[in-house]
């Protein structure tokens, strides 16, 4: 794949001929950005800066396609895994059911809450327990 | 953002830019930025490059005119470097942004 810029500069690997002009490695180039998703006029025409966008957008497009690739490689892996105990040759039970909704890719704004506000709850139940302790040896 | 250049010359104004397809014609028509060694231009080489920036947004403009404008111009060793470096946004643009460098610095203050 190109758009890498040993392939523009010339590296001295396969290609022993340097190039000879500009409109050459254009249009060597050219392919690859339309398959990153330029139209020719954008490529040729316009901005010619609009291409480090597309580079960009290309890989996050793959970087996507990685992470759904590894995200449905989890959930096989889950379901292998609740199916075993029915798979076992001896003494074969039933298998846990497959997940009831989807792996949570981001937490709920409304239900995170925040370290302080852990700590805080904690040493209330804290002071609680304590106040507890408390008033029971004073009526005993 | 590409770079360009606007110049203001007898109440118009001009924005010189340089496209793939700007610099594509200017090959097809001979020009050669390789013209250009040991840091010094031939003349061609630079009315080629000045001639060339034209393309994009006033291909209309007479070869005289742009001599005029050009010759009106002052600091042509700035003027120069400005349209090479240009010249070179559509090349470079094809590949990633280069990373910044690391190097730190410290004050001793």
């Amino acid at each position: 794949m190109s758009g890498d810029p040993s392939d523009v500069e010339g590296d001295g690997g396969d290609d022993p001929s340097p190039f000879s002009s500009m409109t050459e490695i254009f249009e060597r180039e050219f392919p690859y950005f339309l398959a990153y998703g330029m139209t020719p006029d954008q490529y040729w025409y316009e901005d010619p800066t609009l291409t480090r966008a597309y580079l960009k957008k290309y890989e996050l497009e793959q970087d996507y396609a990685n992470t759904v690739a590894w995200l449905q490689g989890a959930y096989v892996y889950e379901a292998i895994m609740d199916l075993i105990p029915a798979m076992r040759p001896m003494g074969a039970s039933k298998p846990t059911p497959y997940r009831s909704e989807p792996i949570k890719l981001f937490e709920d704004k409304g239900t995170k809450k925040s370290d302080e506000q852990k700590q805080q709850e904690l040493n209330k139940a804290r002071m609680e327990a304590w106040a507890g302790k408390i008033n029971q040896k004073i009526q005993n | 953002m590409n770079k360009r250049l606007t110049i203001e010359y007898k109440d118009k104004k001009y924005t010189l830019e340089f496209t793939r397809d700007s610099i594509r014609q200017m090959e097809a028509d001979g020009f050669d930025i390789n013209g250009a060694q040991d840091n010094k231009m031939p003349v061609s080489t630079i009315m080629g490059l000045w001639e060339g920036a034209f393309i994009c947004h006033h291909p209309d403009v007479s070869k005289e005119t742009k001599e005029e404008l050009f010759d009106s111009l002052g600091d042509k060793e700035k003027l120069l470097e400005a349209l090479t470096t240009m010249y070179s946004v559509p090349i470079e643009s094809l590949t990633k942004e280069p990373k910044t460098k690391n190097a730190k610095w410290t004050g001793n203050w």
